[in-house]
């Protein structure tokens, strides 16, 4: 799926369900567009992961029904994806765990191919250093892990709250730093750190 | 032997029978564990001192297929509460070995002291609680957790204990002691087992704390009270499980609990001495 068809059906998911984070969403869509679909892909950040929904639809993994009933009341969608949806390896949503997870299953599957997203939030959290140590030490060529840094947590750009120090992660093999765009894609989102949390697209931008 | 000795010696008989039986550890030993390590290193794997990170591991392993036995002391799994959380939510056959129960590392201060961490296991979906009395049944908690398929936490005493069973049994979820008069029963686990015995209590060795046997409550409705005797605060703790489980069987049984003082304890001494001081 081109990286714009995907932008468009995750703002008509996030439009139907009117609820959401559409600024990490949106900041996605190009890396998880541009992802071989053989790698098992583990998106840390669980409250962007359902941008993967139009790619489950879209290799069959569940059903038109289950995409059209996202976030309804008993219906196999939810807004952080979890483990029971067809494609989806591990539940995430708490912040800094889902490297570990990774970690785990690379060590445990050396001829698979894995690729973990964090955002640059995550690296605030201890349990991601923790992670990345595992991961350099046991030599998980295995493991891909993409930083998705689109220059904002929740109360604004990490150097205005709490500095980054980037250079901390040259020491890591297979982890990139993309650069990405908050909310790419819709005026009202973009470029915007209160689009962390819901705002309809057609708000005044 | 010590209780962890005699688990860890039966994991590693299971596991060069099963390839998928995986041994983690945040950077705590054990003679047996150094025999483990030396035969079946495949099945080793030393996650630093990083609890959270360990508990993740052990969750993506599972989840691969892997059977993962997660190593650490007793109040450092406190701090991997929030993955121990995220990790019963995946249904995954992990199982927690935390050595060092209670008051285990005496002499240590409060900062070592596992006196918290049963009311917070019980509170985990989907998971059993177990702390052990002896050594053969710590072996038998863990020829028990091969076959599980959901998560098992097993707390361990630190320190060499007496035997007390010929033949422990750790399904029933709790084992009546000899009964050496015909008062009411003391009920406790893991290393009060022994302190009561040696007092001459009729004891019950209540080993499994998460889910208490409805055989339990049916056995203790023959009495207006019993006593409980723990080494937690009593918030929630080892006394609040059995009274719960008391009312939610509809029994009229009384509980008398003996808890920790709402105070960390700081103090010199035996484990005896720090427990007089300290309990309520």
């Amino acid at each position: 799926m081109n990286p714009d068809e995907l932008r468009r059906k995750c703002i008509a998911l996030l439009v139907q369900a009117d609820d959401g984070h559409p600024g990490s969403v949106m900041s996605l869509v190009e890396i998880v567009a541009g992802l071989d679909p053989s790698h098992r892909l583990i998106i840390s950040e669980g409250h962007a992961a359902m941008v993967v929904y139009p790619l489950l639809l879209e290799r069959g993994l569940i059903t038109q029904q289950d995409y059209d009933d996202f976030r309804k009341p008993g219906a196999l969608l939810t807004m952080f994806p979890h483990k029971g949806i067809p494609g989806i390896h591990v539940s995430c949503g708490s912040l800094g765990n889902g490297l570990g997870y990774a970690c785990g299953m690379a060590y445990a599957q050396r001829d698979q191919q894995f690729v973990c997203i964090i955002s640059e939030g995550e690296l605030y959290e201890g349990s991601t250093w923790e992670a990345l140590m595992f991961a350099r030490h046991y030599n998980l060529t295995n493991l891909r892990v993409i930083v998705n840094k689109n220059d904002a947590i929740t109360l604004g750009r990490p150097q205005d709250c709490l500095d980054i120090p980037w250079r901390m992660l040259d020491s890591f093999a297979n982890v990139e730093v993309r650069q990405t765009v908050k909310g790419k894609g819709v005026p009202a989102w973009e470029g915007k750190y209160q689009s962390h949390y819901w705002t309809r697209p057609d708000a005044a931008a | 032997m010590q209780q962890r000795d005699a688990f860890i010696a039966e994991i590693h008989r299971a596991a060069l029978r099963d390839s998928k039986i995986m041994f983690l550890s945040a950077d705590l030993g054990a003679p047996a564990l150094d025999r483990y390590r030396e035969e079946c290193p495949s099945q080793f794997v030393h996650c630093g001192i990083s609890e959270q990170n360990m508990v993740n591991v052990a969750v993506g392993m599972a989840l691969a297929g892997k059977k993962p036995y997660i190593y650490a002391m007793s109040p450092f799994f406190l701090r991997c509460f929030e993955q121990l959380k995220l990790a019963a939510f995946h249904g995954v056959p992990i199982t927690v070995v935390s050595v060092g129960a209670g008051l285990s590392y005496v002499g240590s201060g409060p900062t070592h002291y596992a006196t918290e961490d049963i009311a917070c296991y019980r509170t985990l979906v989907n998971a059993e609680l177990y702390t052990c009395s002896t050594a053969n049944q710590a072996a038998a908690m863990a020829r028990k957790s091969v076959d599980s398929d959901h998560m098992q936490i097993v707390r361990l005493e630190r320190g060499e204990l007496a035997e007390l069973y010929e033949n422990p049994k750790v399904t029933d979820g709790y084992t009546i002691l000899e009964r050496p008069n015909d008062q009411h029963p003391y009920l406790a686990c893991g290393y009060l087992v022994h302190w009561l015995k040696k007092r001459g209590y009729n004891v019950i060795d209540v080993y499994r704390q998460k889910p208490i046997s409805p055989l339990l409550a049916i056995e203790l409705e023959q009495y207006d009270y019993v006593h409980s005797f723990e080494e937690q605060y009593g918030y929630g703790g080892f006394g609040a499980a059995i009274i719960e489980a008391l009312s939610d069987y509809g029994k009229k049984t009384r509980v008398f609990r003996r808890t920790l003082r709402d105070r960390p304890i700081y103090e010199n001494g035996s484990r005896e001495e720090l427990l007089a001081s300290a309990w309520t």
